[in-house]
């Protein structure tokens, strides 16, 4: 059973969780401060501290870390220390059985460069993955991460232990390589190298074709993998609510057109919303959660929403 | 409005350029990367025709920026009739400037100054010359403003007979002040042209031997402009050397001081200097030597009383013009002091006692002391020979009017009103008639003087602190003087009891002092006291006639004449004597060394005597290089080369005239800056405009 579900269990939490939208940090506030890992404590231990109030309470109680021994077990996994207080005999729980393994699968192409609000859709997504690393990390789950564009870009597999938080941290803070969206090479990455069951999250603004989203969406799913996909758009992005007559040009290709924003965009919404309703028709066929977020969102409201929809 | 590059204003037609970039629509310049294009359909930006030419203001700025663009480079001028009269009546000016100091003496000088003087005539051809001659002044033998009269045959005739009458004369060289002169007067006369045309046109042409004592220094005060220029003719002399006198210093005992100056130039070193006397030569000369360039001061034995020497000479130096040095000692003035006394030798109980005293000879004045009794037998005295006047005792009326007529001439009379008889007389000398003018003033102890005037010639000696104690001078006994207003008199000093103690009345051209009390010791301490000597020369001094003049004068220089002096003539060295105007001031001709004796009319003595020198600065003969004008500034031409303005034909001249008047309005200038000013506005217009329109960033 993973930590996270178990914590988002407790019934205190809805209520908790509405009182505090008021008070979460502007996204543009957030990406003014430059560290990435104090913007990820900022998020978890700021804000979302009322909705973990003790994150490390689940490991500190007696019988929830601790099942009788039972002929058969390994006798080195019995704490003697709990055996000589107490004269009985209980297996200590590995960490690794009992904690959550997240893989997150970042999108780093150019059109995650794109901005409209000062900070770009890969400041918001890095900020993210960063979050839940961080989050990850003080819940004692392991993280990895897989940072793509056209292809597998880095790998940093996923692990519980010390110096993990800050690899992930490092190969975020890298400059961006950048090249166009593939999403097909990181989840097929996905499928060959994630042995463990655990959870996938996808982060990309999935401004590519959909052409093999759905079948390698579906072998992640065969694996037994839980998969969340987190769409990162820009507002700019959503409405094309330009004024100014302009050459556009597309930051991954490089192609250019002249343009009048106002003109195109009815046209731009409908095939939009018509990719976005693929997108989540994909998800939904593939029981995949899937989350849109704008990058004026508050980090904090797209993660409620998504330990909400896990925990329903 | 002309234009001096009308090619230009063809450019014109890119006026045309903003209203088709108004008009031509181009593709947004505004770049905006997107993150995909995938659900963008491509069409291309409305251009309806109402909204071709969307800012008109904007296009009129740059249309107004083009044309001044275009129109500052087409280098406009506003053309001036006056100017184009002046361009056609080009024609080039020379001023012959010709150096007449005593230097051009030497030798062939001066020949060549007129043959090179001549030349210039004569290559002016139709030309307008101008003639000057300097020394110390300058001189205009024909001014600029007569340079455009006759033919050039008639000119050049008329200029050759003026160069004829020239000669050097005996002053010394003030090159700078004559040229900064000329020019100031070139640019005088050119005030009318502001093209400065007629500045271009001419040239100086100056004829000089461009001495080391030319004295140019003082074109570094002047600045010169830029449009004249000078060529210059430096006559060089082939014997070089040359030294000259200096007087420094003429003693008492007529020992002279003098300064020997060698040129730089010069090759001679050995030198002798001799005292000459009307008649004979000193036999003893002293030997000198003087290196090339410096000079050396000697003192010189006595002048032997028996021969006066009228000069010093110097020998060895083969130039002679100022191997002279004329010497006037002065000569030991003649006073005559009267004083109506009482003569008693040997008393001090007369006041004719300490005043005789207080007058001694010395070697600048010799004192005539004469003292007229009551009783004493009448003396013929010429009022004109008498300096001073004291009265002590009580005048007959033949008295009275002698010293009142010597008053009204200019004489100064000092009147001890040292008991009561004398107040008659007083009051007879100021035509009172009045009672108790005088009294006898009742003297408790003793009086003091107070509200002493020190600013006044009588007391100015005693001015600093050290002197102008007079609580030592204690008086037993004066009269009240009780002057009326409408008498105009100066109390110099009053009693403690603010009665006058002495008071000056000015009666007709003179001073009458009165001192209201007596002297000796039996009325005061006054003559034992430190402070009679000195007042009663002081009073002495009031004398206008006693002025002390110099005797010695540099050529050129002005003297002074008496004030005394009535129809009196000056005999001048060489020439015969000039006769003074009545009431001349100053004597101005001294052109030439020699000794200058003033005569009066009726007297046979000369009056005053004083000699003239030449300026030392003339003795420094060795040339000067011709950079030293160039570094003041003065703008020379080589011998060959003509003025650019004279140089050119009539179409470039034109064309250079254009050129100019051009240059000196500089439209062009405005032009750019106004061009500037609405480029800017067009920024700053252009700018607002796209921060209005544009809410959307680039991305």
């Amino acid at each position: 059973m993973s930590s996270i579900r178990m914590k988002q269990n407790t019934p205190h939490t809805a209520p908790q969780n509405k009182r505090l939208a008021s008070q979460r940090i502007d996204p543009a506030c957030l990406m003014r401060i430059k560290s990435l890992e104090l913007r990820a404590k900022s998020v978890v231990e700021g804000t979302w501290k009322g909705l973990h109030r003790s994150p490390y309470h689940g490991f500190s109680v007696e019988f929830t870390e601790y099942r009788e021994y039972t002929p058969g077990d390994d006798p080195r996994h019995i704490d003697w220390k709990l055996a000589a207080r107490s004269n009985q005999h209980f297996i200590k729980r590995f960490e690794e059985e009992t904690n959550l393994c997240c893989h997150m699968l970042l999108d780093l192409s150019t059109s995650m460069q794109f901005h409209s609000l000062g900070y770009s859709k890969s400041d918001y997504a890095k900020t993210l993955v960063a979050t839940f690393a961080y989050f990850l990390s003080t819940q004692r789950d392991a993280s990895g991460l897989i940072i793509f564009d056209e292809q597998v870009e880095s790998v940093v597999p996923a692990r519980f232990t010390r110096g993990q938080l800050r690899r992930i941290l490092i190969e975020l803070e890298r400059p961006p390589q950048g090249s166009h969206t593939n999403v097909v090479s990181p989840l097929k990455h996905a499928v060959e190298t994630i042995k463990k069951r655990g959870l996938v999250v996808l982060i990309s603004d999935l401004m590519s074709p959909l052409d093999e989203l759905n079948t390698h969406l579906g072998y992640l799913r065969a694996k037994g993998h839980e998969v969340a996909l987190f769409q990162i758009l820009d507002p700019a992005e959503i409405h094309l609510n330009f004024n100014e007559t302009a050459i556009f040009e597309d930051l991954e290709t490089g192609d250019r057109i002249a343009l009048n924003p106002k003109a195109a965009q009815a046209s731009y919404r409908q095939q939009l919303n018509q990719h976005l309703d693929e997108i989540q028709t994909i998800c939904r066929k593939q029981g995949v959660h899937y989350h849109k977020l704008t990058t004026d969102t508050p980090l904090e409201a797209g993660l409620s929403d998504f330990l909400a929809d896990r925990a329903a | 409005m002309s234009f001096l590059t009308p090619l230009y204003l063809v450019g014109i037609i890119a006026v045309g350029l903003p209203i088709l970039l108004h008009l031509v629509r181009h593709q947004p310049k505004n770049v905006l990367f997107f993150s995909s294009l995938r659900f963008l359909e491509h069409k291309p930006p409305q251009t309806n025709r109402k909204n071709k030419i969307e800012h008109w203001l904007l296009l009129m700025l740059r249309a107004i920026a083009v044309m001044l663009l275009v129109t500052a480079f087409a280098r406009p001028f506003f053309k001036n009739t006056d100017i184009e009269l002046t361009a056609a009546d080009t024609k080039h000016q020379t001023i012959l400037l010709i150096d007449t100091s005593s230097s051009m003496q030497r030798g062939t000088l001066w020949k060549e100054a007129l043959q090179t003087a001549d030349e210039i005539i004569k290559q002016a051809d139709e030309n307008q010359i101008a003639i000057y001659t300097f020394d110390s002044q300058l001189t205009s033998v024909k001014p600029i403003k007569d340079s455009k009269q006759d033919t050039p045959q008639q000119t050049q005739q008329t200029d050759r007979e003026r160069l004829t009458k020239l000669t050097p004369g005996w002053n010394a060289t003030n090159l700078g002040f004559a040229l900064s002169e000329i020019a100031a007067r070139l640019q005088q006369q050119a005030i009318s042209d502001p093209t400065g045309t007629l500045l271009q046109n001419s040239t100086i042409e100056l004829i000089t031997d461009f001495q080391a004592g030319s004295q140019i220094n003082s074109l570094s005060e002047f600045s010169w402009p830029a449009e004249v220029q000078v060529r210059l003719h430096q006559l060089k002399e082939k014997q070089t050397s040359n030294a000259g006198l200096q007087l420094l210093a003429l003693d008492e005992q007529g020992q002279a001081t003098v300064r020997i100056v060698n040129a730089g130039d010069s090759k001679q070193e050995q030198f002798q200097v001799a005292y000459q006397t009307a008649l004979s030569e000193s036999e003893q000369p002293q030997k000198i030597y003087i290196p090339a360039g410096q000079s050396r001061v000697i003192r010189m034995p006595a002048i032997d009383e028996q021969q006066p020497a009228t000069r010093i000479v110097l020998k060895g130096d083969k130039h002679d013009f100022d191997n002279n040095l004329y010497l006037q000692p002065r000569e030991q003035a003649n006073i005559t002091i009267v004083h109506y006394g009482t003569p008693a030798a040997g008393s001090t109980e007369s006041p004719d006692y300490f005043a005789k005293r207080a007058f001694p000879t010395t070697p600048q004045r010799k004192i005539e002391f004469l003292t007229v009794g009551p009783d004493s037998p009448q003396v013929l005295l010429s009022v004109a020979k008498i300096q001073l006047m004291i009265v002590s005792r009580e005048l007959s009326a033949e008295e009275t009017n002698l010293v009142k007529n010597y008053l009204e001439q200019g004489g100064v009379v000092l009147f001890s009103l040292n008991q009561q008889q004398t107040s008659d007389t007083f009051q007879l000398l100021i035509s009172r008639s009045e009672q108790n003018l005088v009294s006898e003033a009742d003297v408790n102890g003793y009086a003091l003087l107070t509200n002493i005037k020190f600013e006044h010639p009588l007391f100015q000696m005693f001015q600093a602190p050290e002197y102008s104690d007079f609580t030592n001078l204690k008086f037993w006994k004066y009269q009240r003087l009780s002057l009326p207003e409408d008498v105009p008199h100066q109390v110099l000093a009053r009693f403690d009891h603010e009665s006058p103690a002495i008071v000056n009345v000015p009666l007709g051209q003179g001073h009458l002092i009165v001192m209201t009390f007596g002297w000796t010791p039996e009325a005061s301490q006054f003559a034992l006291s430190t402070k009679f000597v000195p007042m009663m020369n002081a009073i002495l001094a009031l004398n206008a006639n006693m002025i002390d003049t110099p005797s010695q004068f540099i050529v050129g220089e002005t003297v002074k004449l008496p004030e005394s002096l009535k129809a009196a003539k000056v005999s001048v060295p060489k020439v015969s004597s000039i006769q003074l105007a009545v009431g001349q001031q100053n004597f101005e001709q001294t052109v030439q060394p020699g000794l200058y004796q003033i005569t009066s009319q009726d007297e046979t003595t000369p009056v005053q005597k004083f000699v003239v020198n030449l300026d030392i600065e003339e003795s420094k003969t060795a040339p000067l290089a011709i950079e030293k004008l160039e570094a003041l500034g003065v703008k020379l031409l080589n011998h060959n080369e003509t003025t650019a303005a004279n140089s050119a034909p009539a179409d470039l001249k034109r064309q250079a005239l254009i050129r100019e008047m051009e240059q000196k309005q500089k439209i062009w200038r405005w032009l750019i800056i106004v061009a500037l000013a609405m480029l800017g506005l067009e920024t700053l217009l252009a700018k607002w405009i796209a921060g209005k329109n544009s809410a959307t960033r680039k991305a």
